[in-house]
């Protein structure tokens, strides 16, 4: 029986509003499907080599921890990228996406550098962007799904609207915001800012997910309450 | 000149406030106005506390202002009024002579956490007391660590800190200050436990070295006796200490003197050990003297889970915070209750501002309802409540979806047991439910 490998990086570090529920979330849809998995936590301490898994997820993380694991982080860069470039699937949410940039810099004065992945450099600010958004996914443009934006981080990209995730289609104005394209989707990272249960609650998002991790493995299952929940919050945003 | 206005300006704003049923906010919002930096031109004749923190601010400060007045200080506080600084002005200006006067022993204050460096600007605390810092509302703290920076920044020369021995978050206010500090802590007692029962745990990490951070027990979230294998860091000792807990008779040993409380909760116990070192650090009182009087103080609990009859059947609201902690202690309150139980979850959108997001319940343990065995769902966002039911694994045979209040009776009629209400002021609307709910 096939055996689907996890890899929660960081997981201790960045687990803030429950992104880390997609990750369960994941692993019930996989266990549904009537396939194993195993889960690694690795963090400050750990060699980092993501080449024997099959999935890695780095979830939303309070901003001192982000800027606090970026020095580790950044030693296992060529990994990352090599892993990143052949094909690995990531799922990144949150402000994790700073690491992934040219470098972000915090309200303490101090500038960290990101294993520039990402053409983007980001800024804390001292306040916090809330929204709700409807967004329209790259990988399936006639569907829509919901996301849940708060920033303390001003992200500023310096190649426009390339290989953007998801097309913003509402969504409040202020500083933080994210405009008309948000995330990033290249090869098989799927990189977005939106936080939280995103995988959960976005069925479009986790099959998107499932199909790129399983191929031809993957199997049906019944996301119609999930389905349902969306679409409610959807239509009362539209 | 201008100080006396404001004094009379606020007292007459509060006096028409009370006629009419509005809040406390507003006659020390206009004094400032007429008086900035009014509370800098108060005098105060005695010390001046304030209790900040996610949780425990209005039982410990309304516990810390009885244990005082039983041994004799005269002491004011803001309990009636809101804990940011309108309310906080209005209970002081209200409380002062004209000349602004503060004539008491003690002036205790309850103060919102994002507000104490704004507050500290006018008046120096002698006292500071720090309850714990929990995960909290994320549309305004978005996480722990934004507080603790904004508390931080409010820290000023001469005053004590009462602090969380058992709190890695909130401790962190002792880094880098000369201030005297004093700790408190909870050792570990029958509800502890080994791995974190809580929706979250803000402290999986060392926040000195960002490894992971070893727990001996958890008391919730990440309140419990923790260390860092590669660091070092760990619990300070405490100079104040709760032990030999027993809960079925509400009594704890604090420094090895033992006290009867009014109300079994861990984190009543928690309060008490935090009050009796405050009152014991800044009146000079005998532990002995502080204990008496923590005994006869009343939480008022029944504000917390009011009791009405529905269906002929006791049902009990559950008034939480806006915070996963306090969705957590009411679960296993939920949880703790004998079978068979029925629960009610209200889960609408985001206060006034109609957000739709509901982040927070994946931040709470509704894992812990498992064996509850009955939940009914209603609201805006009901059928998202029951997509986190279903993440925890509660069965489905046991949730209904109510989606039309007007269909709680026939809900209720296939259910069995008590009926509890979980709500929160979290929400919105929760209203128009429990109208439905006293009909039936």
């Amino acid at each position: 029986m096939r055996k689907i490998k996890i890899l929660n990086l960081y997981g201790e570090a960045l687990d803030l509003n429950g992104d880390g529920k997609n990750i369960s979330a994941f692993e019930k849809r996989v266990a549904e499907m009537g396939y194993e998995y195993e889960t690694d936590t690795l963090g400050v301490g750990d060699d980092i080599d993501v080449s024997g898994y099959d999935i890695v997820f780095m979830t939303h993380g309070k901003p001192h921890n982000v800027s606090a694991i970026s020095e580790h982080f950044i030693k296992y860069k060529d990994n990352i990228i090599n892993n990143i470039e052949n094909g690995k699937v990531f799922v990144v949410t949150g402000s994790t996406n700073m690491l992934f940039g040219k470098s972000f810099s915090m309200l303490d004065g101090k500038t960290y550098e990101g294993i520039g992945l990402f053409d983007c450099t980001a800024e804390e600010f001292d306040s916090l962007y809330v929204s709700d958004a409807v967004l329209v996914p790259e990988f399936a443009p006639e569907e829509k799904m919901f996301g849940t934006y708060y920033r303390c981080e001003s992200v500023k990209f310096n190649t426009p609207n390339e290989n953007r995730l998801f097309k913003v289609i509402k969504t409040d104005e202020g500083k933080g915001s994210v405009g008309e394209g948000e995330g990033c989707h290249y090869k098989n990272l799927y990189a977005t800012w939106c936080l939280g249960p995103v995988l959960v609650r976005n069925p479009l998002m986790m099959k998107e997910v499932l199909h790129c991790v399983l191929g031809e493995d993957y199997r049906e299952t019944d996301f119609s309450l999930e389905e349902k929940a969306v679409k409610m919050i959807i239509d009362e945003l539209l | 000149m201008r100080l006396f206005i404001a004094i009379c300006v606020c007292r007459v704003l509060y006096f028409i406030g009370r006629l009419i049923g509005k809040g406390t906010s507003k006659p020390g919002d206009i004094a400032r106005i007429v008086c900035p930096n009014v509370l800098n031109r108060l005098k105060f004749s005695g010390k001046v506390i304030c209790i900040t923190g996610t949780n425990g601010k209005t039982t410990t400060s309304n516990m810390v202002t009885h244990i005082l007045r039983e041994n004799g200080f005269s002491v004011i506080n803001n309990s009636f009024g809101s804990n940011m600084l309108g309310g906080i002005t209005t209970s002081l200006l209200t409380n002062c002579t004209f000349s602004g006067e503060v004539k008491a022993d003690f002036s205790v204050l309850e103060i919102d956490e994002r507000w104490l460096r704004f507050f500290v600007k006018e008046v120096t605390p002698d006292y500071v007391l720090l309850t714990n810092l929990l995960r909290d509302q994320i549309v305004r703290n978005c996480c722990p660590e934004i507080v603790l920076e904004k508390i931080k920044l409010g820290v000023t020369p001469g005053t004590t800190y009462i602090l969380n021995a058992n709190d890695p978050v909130s401790q962190q206010v002792s880094w880098g200050i000369d201030n005297p500090v004093v700790w408190f802590a909870l050792g570990e007692n029958e509800r502890s436990t080994k791995e974190c029962r809580s929706g979250t745990n803000d402290a999986k990490v060392c926040p000195k070295c960002m490894h992971n951070l070893s727990y001996n027990y958890y008391h919730y979230n990440h309140v419990g006796d923790f260390h860092c294998e590669n660091c070092g860091f760990k619990c300070p000792k405490a100079d104040f200490i709760g032990t030999d807990m027993n809960f079925d008779e509400a009594s704890l040993n604090i420094n090895g003197k033992p006290v009867k409380l009014t109300f079994d909760a861990t984190y009543f116990m928690f309060n008490a050990v935090a009050a009796t070192a405050l009152c014991c650090t800044a009146s000079g009182i005998s532990e002995e003297k502080a204990l008496a009087a923590a005994e006869t103080f009343d939480i008022g609990v029944i504000k917390r889970y009011e009791e009405i009859e529905v269906l002929g059947r006791r049902c009990q609201l559950i008034l939480t915070k806006q915070n996963p902690a306090s969705i957590d202690q009411s679960v296993d309150f939920v949880a703790d209750k004998e079978s068979p139980r029925t629960l009610i979850i209200i889960s609408n959108n985001m206060f006034h501002t109609e957000r739709k997001d509901v982040l927070f319940m994946y931040d709470v343990a509704y894992e812990n309802l498992k064996e509850v065995e009955h939940i009914v769902i209603v609201g805006k966002r009901r059928y998202d409540m029951a997509v986190r039911l279903k993440l925890a694994d509660i069965d489905k045979e046991r949730v209904q979806i109510c989606d039309k209040e007007e269909d709680l009776r026939s809900c209720l009629e296939k259910t069995e047991g008590n009926i509890y209400v979980m709500t929160s002021s979290v929400f919105s609307n929760e209203d128009k439910v429990l109208e439905e709910l006293k009909k039936l």
